[in-house]
């Protein structure tokens, strides 16, 4: 019997190719989605650690400085006075070479030996060249293949609009040669890197080895004691788990959309096997009657659909290595914006997103498959000739699927306020609730459409669109799966485009709000690592013709006793002071206290972050002791999501007594034309080295670009999900197809002429899709809704305004009709090619 | 003594530079040893402690510290330990970094013990910059981050820590110092200006500490200073050499090195020195000195060191057996050379400092 099983599910599937290879599409679309994104994920992951280990050798641990560097006698003082030799320093840049960022490491060469260099054999030139030129660097020969470089070339990179003329004095030979971590790091000297970098007297962190136990726990504590504020004692984990966490809010809503293409690739597969086994409902009856048991009939269908699972899953494995390989510079490109400069830049394949994938792939085509099996287990030998009994109970079984899918989203809030602050908990909560609406879909579809069809039907004069809407109706079942995937794909795009689309708002919203000179001028590069900018210069620029005022900020990293914290002092101008977008009752009052330097604002993520809020107190800790500076204000930023804090200038001139600015801030008189007044600052600039002048309008236009550089990903995945559920609605209509063929020959036998029939079919189509669009519009907005307030807020402690227009709805809902019209084509062409006498004859 | 001078400039070319070639060397020997650095070429006056100091003119420099040590519970030992200033560039130069500099130092450090048949050899590096590294004060006192000795009060105070090992000792210098070759300007070969400056406290009286195994041992015994300082080359038919310096129970201290030539024959100028107890200084050539290897020490890596000697000057009436204290005192660091405490017998008893260089591959 298990043979003859087989063999009758074997020939259906064989007989209709075009199915089983669009129902192993939808699967391995929905595998290659989640798969791909998690292959980028852990490439970007796995690339962060390389780097993190690569960059510190053999190192055990890291002194990290903050931002502004460390003062380098610390090294000095921990190789003297404590006598740990392991113990080797170095500066660290970015320059650009033909656009391409890489990392300069300048090291002290004689002190790396314990870190890099074990056997003495990694550098091939002599250290006099290394050690006396000002030019000499080194590159792994994997770097300087990729870069087109030869041993002797000299090159020139910038860093901070400075251009740097360098040589190539060598390639690493040895065990570092071959080290992936490596690419695209320039070796130098730290003489060098100090040098060119304007980094004299300080460095950037100093790599050690340790020992183990009470040694190596003493060690670390004497070290610790020498340490000055914002430097901070790692083991090599703790600084790549840091990081890990950093860009882990990041890697997690990934993930999710990822996995919402596989919900979505599951519907399809709910779909291809519940249309099967409606499909043979006879041939089952028959095979019940010849004795075969309900247990066999539900292990041949949960076989069946594991096969076409596996081979879904196979190809989705495949398809999914090649997204991920297109994504993954994606993925870094916006860890590298955003986070850390990777210097690995590789696709580096990991096990477990293709173990997942598998598991994912298999378990949701099994579990979509489960009711269809059980409905054909269940199918009575002599029932199985109706298909009324199958409408019947699908539409008994949809209003119990939408009870639990109510059900489902009534415990969606649950889930998402478990965890006050938890990610994860925000994104279950969200799938929770797009499963619940996506269990009651299928009913609503079949209410909606049932509705439209009367509606339609009850114009004068209907004719093909009613014929064709009365049908939609009938198919309830089918179409139900398939608007709801769709409805879902749809709808995860309105929901992250709105969230894009707010957030953008909001981050213009606030450029524009905070924006308050006309002109800025600032040191060019990472800001807080920068030196300040000239004296002269600022002298020069604030003694411009025709400016009315000025502000200047120096962006620095400050220590708190709960960590590093990005502050800016800032010498604001009462109308300057507006642009941290308060209240204007709240801003009044806080002024006068900003002025005196007695009160400090921070920003939202930070509140968030931290739990702080008006009225507490922030400690910093100054070269005098910790000092405490009352908050005033929490204030809108988006510039960073770790938060900032902002200091009065006046404070810190005070409790640290340096003065210099990093950035100013330029105001000028109504009257002045502003094109001429920054053709004059852009020549004053000139006359000093490493400065960027840009207008409001070009600083504005910079942040939006790397804001929609970093949502690119975001859009290429949107796109991928929308692909997944067109994939479906082909996949549906081919069954439909099959369904119907014998009822569009007697169309066609009575007189209905192809392009009627086609006429028929796309309204058909196109009704689903506007179904589906209309669904997609309010779970979008829930979604949407749900990004803004829970996962962003959680992910990234930004609040923002969700801004719905309508112009991004309309396009989803033109999407929905267009991707089921586009989808529609084909089965309609092959359905209007039928020829009606042999269709009719096959019956 | 050459060796060290030789060690120096080797180190620039292999030890930090890791190039392996012969090729690199000469190319370097030819080229910068001319670049503005102060050559010796005739008799200086000698000046101290001043001279104990550095002379920065000149391209290379050590200071050179060996002696054998009794423990209080009746162990030997055996030390070395040399610091090397080896000039990157003759002039200072202009920078705003720190770590741009004229000058790097190498340490090397090591200790024999005769009871576990054990030697420790240690070796670090590092710039003169930031306090570092370097020569401070007069009477002057040089460091290599806390591998020091300071001169400025006899006793002379060496001291030198590793996580392994450590070393503190006085040393008194018995007798005077002793200038090498022709009043302190050792030739090294026919061409002019390819000499040292050179001279030795060949008998310090050295008591104090070792740490080994975690324990502390007072110790006490007799310690050797050589000092010499450059800017010159070794010929190109000069492959290594074999270095004495011995303490002799008659009172008298030897020092006596061979340069080697490739084939083994001995160059002609090599050259020693005897100083005698009353303080008679006989300066020893080439001709004067006959030595006979008398055994070998295979290291891991295969290379041969004849580790033993038979030493003949029959001028003085010398007939010495060199042996060993341990067979195995290579320093196995970037530079590889042997170099170990031995026991003097035949027709005198005494103790000294063996150095056998340029016998490893790429050494």
């Amino acid at each position: 019997m298990n043979s003859l099983l087989g063999r009758a599910g074997a020939r259906y599937l064989t007989r209709h190719p075009g199915l089983m290879l669009l129902s192993v599409l939808g699967i391995a679309l929905g595998v290659a989605v989640s798969v791909g994104v998690d292959l980028a994920n852990e490439s970007a992951r796995k690339a962060l650690r390389l780097s993190v280990e690569a960059l510190s050798g053999s190192a055990t641990h890291q002194i990290l400085a903050g931002t502004d560097g460390l003062d380098e006698t610390v090294y000095v003082r921990i190789r003297r006075e404590i006598g740990l030799r392991e113990a080797a320093p170095k500066v660290e840049a970015t320059v650009l070479y033909d656009d391409q960022a890489l990392r300069v490491l300048g090291l002290d060469w004689l002190a790396e030996a314990s870190f890099r260099d074990p056997q003495g054999e990694a550098v091939p030139v002599s250290a006099s060249d290394l050690l006396n030129a000002d030019d000499a660097v080194l590159l792994t020969p994997a770097s300087a293949r990729r870069l087109g470089l030869q041993s002797g070339d000299r090159f020139s990179v910038s860093q901070a609009g400075r251009v740097h003329q360098l040589r190539l004095v060598g390639l690493l030979t040895g065990a570092q040669a071959d080290n992936p971590g490596l690419e695209g790091v320039l070796f130098t000297d730290i003489a060098t890197a100090q040098e060119r970098f304007g980094r004299a007297g300080r460095i950037d962190g100093i790599d050690l080895i340790l020992p183990g136990g009470q040694r190596g726990t003493a060690l670390a504590q004497a070290i610790a004691e020498l340490l000055p504020a914002g430097a901070e004692l790692l083991a090599r984990d703790e600084n790549y788990a840091a990081l890990d966490r950093l860009t882990r809010a990041f890697r997690v809503n990934l993930t999710a959309l990822g996995l919402l293409a596989l919900l979505v690739g599951m519907f399809l597969i709910y779909n291809t096997m519940s249309f099967s086994v409606l499909q043979r409902r006879a041939l089952m009856g028959s095979l019940r009657m010849l004795g075969a048991t309900r247990g066999q009939l539900l292990r041949r269908v949960l076989l069946e659909s594991l096969w076409l699972g596996a081979a879904g899953t196979a190809l989705g494995l495949l398809l999914g290595l090649l997204l991920g390989k297109g994504m993954v510079s994606l993925v870094s490109r916006t860890v590298n914006d955003l986070y850390f400069m990777l210097s690995v830049r590789d696709f580096l394949i990991t096990p477990r997103p293709f173990l997942v994938g598998t598991l994912l792939g298999l378990g949701t085509s099994l579990l979509a498959s489960l009711p269809p099996a059980l409905d054909a287990a269940n199918t009575h030998p002599r029932a199985a000739t109706r298909r009324a009994t199958l409408e019947q109970r699908v539409h008994r079984l949809e209003p119990r699927l939408a009870i639990l899918g109510i059900a489902l989203l009534a415990l969606a809030p649950f889930i998402v306020l478990s965890a006050e602050r938890s990610l994860v908990a925000g994104l279950a909560g969200l799938f929770c609730g797009i499963f619940g609406v996506a269990l009651t879909l299928p009913w609503l579809a079949g209410r909606l459409s049932m509705a439209l069809s009367t509606l339609v039907s009850a114009l004068p004069r209907a004719g093909i669109w009613a014929l064709g809407l009365r049908g939609f109706a009938r198919a309830g079942s089918r179409n139900g799966v398939v608007v709801t995937a769709l409805a879902v794909a749809i709808a995860a795009g309105i929901g992250v485009g709105l969230m894009v689309q707010s957030f953008r708002a909001s981050v213009d919203d606030w450029l524009v709000q905070s924006l308050r000179a006309d002109i800025y001028v600032a040191v060019a590069g990472p800001d807080s690592r920068m030196p300040p900018l000239d004296d002269e210069l600022v002298r020069r620029l604030f003694a411009l013709p025709g400016l009315r005022t000025q502000s200047a900020v120096r962006t620095l990293n400050l220590s708190t006793p709960s960590g590093d914290l990005l502050v800016k002092s800032m010498d604001l101008p009462r109308e300057g002071f507006a642009g941290f977008g308060l209240d204007t009752d709240l801003a009044d009052k806080i002024w006068p206290r900003f002025e005196r330097g007695e009160a400090v604002l921070i920003s939202e993520p930070l509140a968030y972050r931290q739990g702080w809020k008006a009225g507490d107190r922030l400690t910093l800790l100054s070269p005098g002791g910790p000092r405490q500076y009352p908050i005033a204000a929490v204030y809108t930023d988006y510039g960073s999501d770790r938060g900032v804090a902002i200091l009065p200038y006046r404070a810190y001139l005070r409790d640290w007594g340096e003065a210099g600015f990093t950035g100013v801030g330029l105001y000028f008189d109504k009257s002045v034309n502003l094109e001429r007044a920054l053709a004059q600052v852009r020549r004053v600039a000139a006359d000093f080295e490493g400065v960027r002048v840009r207008s409001t309008a070009e600083l504005r236009a910079h942040s939006l670009e790397v804001f929609d550089r970093t949502f690119t990903i975001t859009r290429v995945m949107q796109y991928q999900l929308l692909l997944v559920a067109c994939v479906g609605v082909v996949t549906a209509l081919l069954a439909l197809e099959l369904e119907r063929v014998k009822e569009l020959a007697v169309l066609r036998a009575t007189g209905f002429t192809r392009v009627q029939v086609m006429g028929l079919i796309s309204t058909q189509t196109g009704f689903l899709g506007l179904i589906a669009g209309l669904m997609a519009l309010p779970l979008g907005l829930a979604i949407a809704w749900t990004l803004i307030h829970v996962i962003n807020r959680r992910a990234f402690g930004w609040l923002l305004e969700l801004q719905v227009q309508a112009e991004p709805l309309l396009h989803a809902l033109g999407l929905a009709m267009a991707a089921a019209l586009i989808a529609g084509v084909y089965p309609a062409w092959r359905m209007a090619r039928v020829a009606p006498a042999a269709a009719l004859r096959e019956e | 003594m050459s060796v060290r001078w030789l060690l120096g400039l080797l180190f620039v070319i292999h030890g930090l530079a890791f190039a392996q070639t012969k090729n690199a060397l000469q190319a370097h020997l030819g080229g910068q040893a001319d670049d503005g650095y102060l050559r010796a070429v005739q008799p200086r006056e000698f000046r101290f402690p001043q001279d104990h100091g550095a002379h920065t003119g000149f391209q290379t420099e050590w200071w050179y510290v060996t002696g054998n040590l009794d423990g209080e519970d009746g162990r030997r030992f055996g030390f070395q330990w040399t610091l090397f200033r080896i000039a990157l560039r003759p002039d200072a130069p202009e920078s705003s970094s720190a770590w741009r500099v004229s000058h790097i130092w190498m340490g090397h450090f090591a200790l024999s013990d005769g009871a576990s048949g054990r030697h420790l050899s240690f070796e670090r590096f590092s710039r003169e910059a930031l306090g570092l590294t370097g020569v401070e004060g007069e009477p002057p006192r040089v460091w290599l981050e806390n591998w020091s000795m300071n001169f400025a009060a006899e006793p002379w105070r060496l001291q030198a820590e590793t996580p392994e090992i450590g070393l503190d000792l006085n040393l008194s210098p018995l007798g005077g110092v002793v200038l090498q070759g022709d009043r302190g300007l050792s030739q090294k070969s026919s061409a002019p200006g390819n000499a040292s400056y050179y001279y030795s406290v060949p008998r310090l009286q050295a008591s104090g500490r070792i740490r080994l195994n975690g324990k502390e041992l007072a110790v006490s015994g007799l310690a050797w200073l050589d000092r010499e300082w450059s800017t010159s080359a070794l010929g190109p038919d000069q492959q290594g050499w074999d270095w004495f310096s011995l303490q002799l129970d008659d009172g008298s201290d030897l020092m006596y090195y061979r340069l080697r030539r490739a084939g083994g024959s001995t160059d002609p100028h090599s050259a020693g020195t005897l100083r005698t107890a009353e303080g008679e200084v006989v300066h020893l050539g080439s001709t004067d000195v006959e030595l006979r290897p008398s055994d070998s020490w295979t290291s891991p890596e295969g290379t041969v060191y004849p580790v033993a000697w038979q030493m003949s000057i029959p001028s003085r009436s010398l007939e010495l057996t060199i042996k060993p204290l341990i067979p195995d005192q290579e320093m196995r660091l970037r530079v590889r050379y042997w170099e170990g405490a031995v026991d003097v017998s035949g027709s005198r008893q005494g103790r000294g400092y063996l150095e056998l260089a340029g016998y490893a591959s790429g050494s």
